[in-house]
């Protein structure tokens, strides 16, 4: 039976026979009690039984007794008239009752002990004397206890039927009552346990039940709920705090490697105009012959090409702009893209530019020659990636709301997108992007200083850059400027403190 | 012949006025040997007097007799670079700009950012040269400021 029950019940084979033990230790006490309850019955029917049917027996022995001694009385001392009473009496009485057990009615002393007119069990019979007269000599009623023995036994045998479908019954109905209001819905919270103990606190089960397991489940989901929210609130805060740290470690190796860059360039400065000096005095001796000229006028050029290297890297690490004026990024865009067309036409690439009605008005403070280098930077990278890939590259400039990714709080910025749908970036050069040197392009194509001349500016205005890219499907820069009001409405304090609390950020672990 | 007589009267007296003018005194201090050489080289060229002083601390000392001694012997230009061992050209120009005004100095710094010029100008500096910069400039500035007659 529990078998049967087990396999009409869904979920695991754990919950099924959790609910089949559970069903069985309700089974036993019930049970118990059933044949306790049946038990007690049935003694007390046998009980009952028997004493009916001993008063009724005694009943009938006085009355039968009672009419044969007033006819033997009757009859007086004639022994074939008492014979015939007899006869007749027990004829009818034998008819009268289940043929057998014969009932037996005789003329017989009174035995010594014997109290007339009482029924007594006497060698399995029950007898019954009925004095006749005042002669000393009684009528003896005597019966068989087959009779009863055969009640008690028909009494008993119905008790214990009635006991047994009763104890069946309420066992099938405990044990599948139990399965049904007990094993579905455990099994229900155990799989549900399972879920959330896997980690999916996002599962909904809906317990709709008003009993105590449908509250517990009920419960366990508000608390699932919970967890989930706090977990969730957790990852964010982590999540917050580890591009905080991501950002600043960054920034904090790009200020290092400025450092390192300014340092090696004073100390390059004085040899470089050893070099260039050298050889412009060579270009000055009329008596030098012209291949010494030649490589005199090389070396020129080389020692100019360096010093424009080296001034770009100072570029960057210069923390401070000394200028620094606000300037309306869309304006600045224009102009750029105007001086770059030229280039992007001969790479055979149109350069389009949209803005909002916002990022229209909008103003940055930000010189605007610096932007313009930023931007113009941006534009020839997009222009170099879309090379052979694209046709378009995009400038959008509008605003929005945006926390730096130092940290703090989101503010109003400007910014200006420059997307490509050119080669992309591989994802493992997405950091070093930034990094003095760091450069993608051919020998000779890069310095590899744009990009991070480009991320000083803006980290002086008091912004950053943002990068997205897929590999082959191009590359968006964002460049993110903390809004000025409309131009000249703010003072400048503002700007000077923001700036501030970023340099020391930036230099906090160098 | 009057002529040639009172020519003679007028020389004999009176010693022949001399026209040849000691050339003006630079002090050029670098402690680039190299580059030291090589401007002092362009310099004496163009005809200077060259005062070498290959330090910060030399340049100090020379800037502190210099105050002392008499006009004729003083330089009349002063060539410094910026960062030296010993003192920098900076401390040295503060130094002299307490008891003199009127020494013009060119200062030399390698990619020296904009505080280091505004401060050399704030003293007085006449030109302040970012290395590497072309020699032509140099001699041009230094023309200027100290013509060769």
């Amino acid at each position: 039976m529990p078998s049967a029950i087990g396999r009409r019940m869904h979920g695991t084979p754990h919950a099924r026979l959790l609910a089949v033990k559970l069903a069985r230790k309700i089974l036993a006490p019930v049970v118990l009690l059933l044949m306790l309850i049946v038990g007690l019955a049935t003694v007390l029917a046998v009980t009952d039984e028997s004493a009916i049917f001993e008063d009724d027996l005694h009943n009938d022995h006085l009355t039968l007794g009672g009419a044969v001694a007033a006819a033997v009385e009757t009859a007086g001392d004639d022994p074939a008239w008492r014979e015939r009473v007899l006869r007749a009496v027990v004829a009818r009485e034998a008819a009268s009752r289940h043929g057998e057990p014969p009932l037996r009615v005789e003329i017989a002393p009174v035995p010594a002990g014997v109290t007339p007119g009482i029924t007594v069990l006497r060698g399995g019979r029950f007898e019954t004397y009925v004095p006749i007269g005042n002669r000393g000599s009684a009528v003896r009623v005597s019966e068989s206890k087959r009779d009863l023995d055969q009640l008690q036994a028909r009494t008993l045998r119905h008790w214990l039927t009635t006991g047994t479908i009763l104890g069946l019954v309420s066992a099938a109905v405990v044990l599948i009552g139990g399965s049904w209001f007990l094993g579905r819905p455990i099994s229900r919270l155990a799989a549900f346990a399972r879920r959330v103990g896997a980690g999916d606190l996002r599962s909904e089960e809906s317990f709709s039940g008003n009993d105590e397991l449908s509250e517990l489940g009920r419960e366990m989901s508000s608390m699932c709920r919970d967890l989930a929210a706090a977990k969730q609130r957790v990852s964010d805060e982590a999540e917050k705090r580890l591009a905080a740290v991501h950002a600043l470690r960054h920034a904090d190796r790009l200020g290092t490697v400025g450092q390192l860059a300014a340092g090696v360039a004073h100390e390059l400065g004085t040899p470089l105009n050893v070099v260039q000096g050298r050889a412009q005095l060579i270009l000055e001796d009329t008596s030098a012959d012209p291949e010494t000229h030649e490589s005199a006028t090389v070396i020129v050029d080389q020692v100019v090409k360096m010093t424009r290297i080296i001034r770009q890297l100072l570029d960057f690490a210069r923390t401070k702009s000394s200028d620094e004026i606000r300037s309306q990024p869309f304006m600045v865009a224009q102009k750029t893209l105007d001086l770059l067309r030229a280039m992007a036409k001969k790479e055979d690439i149109e350069l389009s530019l949209e803005s909002t009605p916002a990022g229209r008005e909008a103003a940055a403070s930000i010189n605007e020659g610096l932007l313009g280098q930023v931007l113009a930077n941006l534009i020839v990278n997009a222009i170099h990636a879309s090379a052979g890939h694209a046709r378009v590259v995009s400038v959008q400039v509008g605003t929005v709301m945006a926390a730096s990714p130092l940290g703090g709080e989101a503010q109003r910025c400007v910014s200006v997108t420059v997307a490509d749908s050119g080669s992309g970036i591989d994802p493992s050069h997405i950091d070093h992007l930034f990094e003095p040197f760091f450069t993608t392009k051919e020998v000779g194509k890069g310095t590899g200083l744009g990009l991070s001349v480009s991320y000083g500016i803006v980290r002086d205005a008091g912004g950053w850059i943002e990068v997205t890219s897929e590999l082959g499907r191009g590359a968006t820069f964002a460049v993110m400027l903390p809004a000025a009001d409309a131009i000249g409405t703010r003072s400048a304090l503002d700007v000077g403190g923001g700036n501030h609390d970023h340099t020391a950020i930036a230099h906090s672990g160098a | 012949m009057w002529a040639e007589a009172t020519m003679t009267t007028l020389q004999s007296p009176i010693p022949e006025p001399s026209y040849e003018i000691d050339p003006p005194l630079v002090l050029l201090a670098e402690d680039d040997d190299m580059f030291r050489q090589l401007l002092s080289g362009i310099l004496r060229r163009d005809g200077y007097n060259v005062l070498e002083a290959k330090d910060g601390a030399r340049l100090r000392r020379l800037v502190e007799e210099l105050l002392q001694s008499g006009r004729d012997t003083r330089p009349e230009l002063i060539i410094s670079d910026v960062r030296m061992p010993g003192a920098s050209g900076l401390g040295v120009l503060e130094l002299l700009r307490v008891y003199d005004w009127y020494t013009p100095v060119i200062l030399m710094t390698a990619f020296g950012g904009p505080e280091v010029e505004a401060r050399a100008r704030q003293l007085g500096a006449a030109t302040v040269f970012s290395k590497p910069f072309a020699l032509e400039d140099f001699r041009r500035r230094v023309q200027d400021i100290l013509p060769m007659l």
